[in-house]
């Protein structure tokens, strides 16, 4: 390093030099005044700033900086100490000056130049996913502006397969604002608002979205009675996407023509939530890694493979976990599982 | 008639654009991804090959590359929608070998015009 522990060392006895002169207050000029407070140009100080650059870029932790200094305090009195040279009180009291104020713009540089380097990071991240956003967003925006543009040309009806292009794109276009919010949610570490919710009624809500959905993608979509005693008590947005993402996961997979199932039960102190698809089987691999972002297990590509990261942290911000098994050579079942709660009056809710 | 060879991984855009094309009366084959794009290519080539860039497996600036080298004469559209990332995507397509470059959402006009225009270039260049 350019302006490690030697120039220290140089700046220390000029220093002590200096002291020894008529005009020992000069002293201050190399190696700054005692007591801290409001910063002083000094040489010491400005070397120390720089070695602080230099002791992050080569990886070292804060903590490592200031022991970097402490150690040499050791070593300049062990010295002292094995050639029979003992301090005079001034001279240790110079000594704790020029390594107090190396320490204090050493370790102030190094904070300065982390924070902005993990600001730098943050930054880049953030323009990174709203560069993928704009991606998704725009590919969905082409595809429904293909459909208007051959349905105005009037070649083609809103009933038949450009309309269901148009519906695919359009609610493609909703998803993915859920999906957005969500993961704007979970990765900022917004609060979950918890509210005990039916689960026949939240089951409800979901199926009407869905079957649209499974409309426009051309597969079935059947979804079984829900216990009317049954609650969660979950943040019901982030329980929404979660559960809408899964199945929208479902519907883009499964086999062409086959069935996707809502099942939401009890089972001991949870609630179970299944979405069952037939998708022919789950990719051999650790089925895990499937809830990493950007990862895509399947045949079709499209979209980023974010989808399954962010709801799996949607359902943990509601202590919740999300678990998939394979039904080899048939498909795969997609478990949220909550803790379970009863109504205390399930009669004023409507059955799914 | 003139052959396109589209290349998208949705599904939706693809053959939506395909339609479009087909009713201009270009003979239209479509492909999920750049493997299959160039086995399809491998069997009876192209003129014009317009391709999506951001694609998993191999993506839309590798199969421009590998169709530029391997297939000079074949005209390249690259089209996108991935923009303010780090790396300029169409632009590094036209350094990798696309004659034009698309920014999604476009007009089904817009690449109706280039596609023309490519295919004049190409006419134009193999008049003695």
């Amino acid at each position: 390093m350019q302006h490690g522990i030697p120039l220290f060392l140089e700046q220390l006895i000029k220093t002590l030099q200096v002291e020894q002169t008529p005009e020992p207050m000069a002293s201050r000029k190399v190696s700054g005044p005692a007591g801290g407070g409001k910063p002083v140009l000094s040489e010491i100080g400005a070397t120390a700033s720089q070695h602080g650059r230099e002791l992050l870029q080569h990886g070292f932790t804060v903590d490592q900086v200031v022991h970097v200094y402490g150690d040499l305090c050791q070593a300049i009195t062990d010295l002292a100490f094995e050639q029979g040279a003992p301090f005079q009180i001034d001279e240790f009291r110079t000594l704790n000056r020029c390594l107090d104020n190396a320490i204090a713009d050493a370790v102030t540089e190094f904070s300065y130049q982390h924070d902005s380097l993990i600001a730098g990071k943050t930054a880049q991240a953030l323009n990174e996913r709203l560069g993928f956003l704009a991606h998704e967003l725009r590919n969905l925006i082409h595809t429904a502006k293909l459909a208007v543009t051959a349905i105005k040309a009037g070649n083609v009806g809103l009933a038949g397969a450009t309309g269901a292009v148009l519906d695919r794109s359009l609610i493609g276009l909703g998803n993915l604002i859920d999906r957005s919010l969500a993961d704007v949610r979970v990765s900022t570490g917004i609060p979950a608002r918890h509210q005990l919710i039916p689960l026949a009624d939240f089951i409800a809500e979901v199926r009407i979205a869905a079957s649209l959905e499974a409309q426009a993608r051309g597969c079935g979509f059947t979804v079984s009675v829900v216990d009317a005693a049954l609650a969660v008590d979950a943040d019901r947005d982030l329980l929404s996407s979660a559960v809408g993402n899964l199945l929208q996961n479902a519907f883009k997979f499964t086999t062409r023509g086959t069935e996707v199932s809502l099942h939401a039960y009890a089972a001991a102190d949870r609630i179970l939530i299944d979405v069952e698809d037939h998708c022919g089987g789950l990719p051999p691999g650790d089925s895990e890694k499937m809830f990493l972002p950007f990862t895509q297990g399947s045949a079709d590509k499209s979209g980023l493979g974010l989808g399954l990261s962010i709801c799996r942290r949607s359902v943990e911000a509601n202590t919740g976990t999300l678990g998939v098994r394979d039904v080899p050579g048939s498909g795969c079942i997609f478990t949220i599982a909550l803790p379970r709660h009863l109504l205390s009056d399930p009669s004023t809710v409507s059955v799914g | 008639m003139t052959r396109v060879l589209i290349v998208d991984d949705s599904e939706d855009a693809r053959l939506a654009i395909a339609e479009f094309l087909e009713r201009d009366g270009y003979e239209v084959v479509v492909s999920a991804e750049g493997w299959e794009a160039l086995r399809a290519q491998e069997k009876s080539p192209f003129d014009v090959l317009i391709t999506d860039i951001f694609m998993p497996d191999k993506d839309g600036v590798e199969t421009i590359r590998e169709f530029h080298q391997r297939y000079p004469q074949t005209r390249i559209i690259a089209m996108s929608g991935m923009v303010g990332t780090k790396v300029d995507y169409l632009s590094l397509s036209r350094d990798f070998g696309a004659d034009k470059v698309l920014r999604k959402p476009f007009d089904v006009a817009e690449l109706k015009t280039m596609l023309r225009e490519v295919l004049a270039e190409t006419a134009a260049a193999a008049t003695p």
